[in-house]
């Protein structure tokens, strides 16, 4: 079997190569924008209490109890009603970091929350600025912290790129997919696809391994 | 007044696939314990090989998206003449995929569980059974049980993924729905509105349960 798929794989290497190439483009967009969004969404939902934290409360809330699946599907089936129409990879970036965002949203709230109070009470004693506190005292402490659950997000991108399967996007699925329906096998195909999936994997848990043992952070972190 | 009208049949018609995801989440959600009970009992065993198996499992599961993994236990099992219908393998695949996070929560239980409880129950000469039927697995799981609350949430929302296996659920209702209204904005609005309900509702009942178990587990 493992044979079978090898054979596959060789023979059919240009569509797993584009699939992949299509799946680490759309998470690498989706991480760098939702990185932005989400950093921005943390930071309104830890120093926030008034309506701004709450928006951002509710964002979160509707990302993680709805399927991302439905989230597809309304950005590419449903905006379009309200005049907005993505093609189907920008559909891909736009629900990827939608959804992603919501969670560094999350992970970034956390690290803040994470500083110990004193800092926040040592910078205001030596008459900062709120602004001053987040930009110089907060951040740059909580950001080395969140870099392996950062990373655990990407490997999340990754794994979400498959729903673009459904929109017809040719990445790592859609790829096993597409050689399946050529050659009738299915099993061998998304095998092939499996494992693409497994080495991405490793090789991203490899080098989050490598930045905590550098930088010496516990591992609990890991998401 | 028709917007209207459309709402309400579009709703009926969506509602009437909410009883299946409900079906699908609790039907996966006792094997998956299971596979988690055994899993997690591995993976916190003293014995490397068995220790071995478990975080393999739990790293394949983890790495490779569900989307994927559903395809492969479709088109896999009849590969060696299994023929089980797509509702059992959907169900297949959820317990599978979800088992190994449940593995990952309980080993985490276990592990948290003070040394001193299975040692104690080993110095009084209780059997293995004995251990873990009274002793040990009782008393993890009360500590993860919004854990694994917080996992079926999870599961609830993958169940969106096993209409590509053709199973009339929630989201696939919804683009049925779609096709025959052509009001994309306001159907996928409600089928949204219903996974929220659902998982908002499990969200709700973990967070109370988180606090009387934590009340609970401090008591003692």
């Amino acid at each position: 079997m493992f044979a079978a798929a090898y054979d596959l794989f060789w023979h059919y290497r240009d569509i797993y190569l584009r699939g992949l190439e299509n799946a680490l483009t759309a998470a690498a967009f989706g991480l760098v924008l939702s990185l932005f969004a989400g950093g921005l969404a943390g930071i309104i939902r830890f120093s926030s209490k008034g309506t701004a934290g709450r928006v951002v409360a509710i964002y979160v809330s509707v990302v993680r109890n709805t399927p991302m699946l439905v989230q597809v599907y309304f950005i590419y089936f449903g905006l379009p009603a309200l005049g907005v129409t993505l093609s189907a990879f920008a559909t891909g970036v736009v629900a990827l970091t939608f959804n992603s965002g919501a969670y560094i949203a999350e992970i970034a709230r956390g690290g803040l929350a994470a500083i110990p109070q004193g800092q926040t009470e040592a910078a205001m004693a030596l008459g900062l600025s709120r602004r001053v506190l987040l930009a110089r005292v907060l951040i740059p402490q909580a950001a080395p912290t969140i870099l392996p659950a950062i990373t655990g997000q990407f490997v999340q991108l990754i794994k979400d790129t498959s729903l673009l399967y459904t929109i017809a996007v040719l990445e790592i699925t859609k790829a096993a997919d597409d050689v399946g329906n050529e050659t009738y096998q299915f099993l061998e195909a998304y095998l092939v696809s499996c494992l693409i999936y497994v080495v991405i994997c490793v090789v991203l848990n490899l080098l989050v391994d490598q930045y905590e043992r550098r930088a010496g952070f516990s591992r609990h972190r890991r998401v | 007044m028709v917007l209207l009208s459309l709402v309400y049949d579009a709703a009926g018609l969506i509602l009437s696939g909410m009883p299946i995801v409900i079906v699908l989440t609790i039907s996966a959600f006792i094997p998956a314990l299971a596979l988690g009970v055994v899993g997690g009992l591995m993976g916190s065993s003293s014995y490397r090989l068995l220790r071995f198996i478990a975080g393999l499992y739990v790293y394949i599961f983890r790495s490779v998206p569900f989307l994927m993994f559903i395809f492969l236990v479709y088109y896999g099992l009849p590969y060696y003449n299994v023929d089980i219908g797509p509702v059992t393998t959907a169900i297949v695949a959820l317990a599978l995929s979800h088992g190994a996070y449940m593995t990952e929560i309980i080993r985490g239980g276990l592990l948290g569980l003070d040394k001193g409880q299975n040692e104690a129950a080993i110095a009084i000469g209780f059997t293995l059974t004995q251990r873990l039927r009274d002793i040990v697995l009782p008393q993890a799981l009360m500590a993860i049980i919004p854990s694994l609350l917080g996992q079926s949430i999870l599961m609830v929302k993958d169940t969106s993924l096993v209409s590509v296996v053709g199973i009339s659920e929630l989201t696939r209702l919804g683009r049925e729905v779609v096709i025959r209204t052509n009001e994309p904005f306001i159907v996928f609005t409600i089928v949204a509105a219903a996974y929220f309900v659902l998982c908002f509702g499990l969200e709700w009942i973990a967070r109370r349960l988180e606090a009387r178990v934590r009340k609970i587990t401090s008591r003692q």
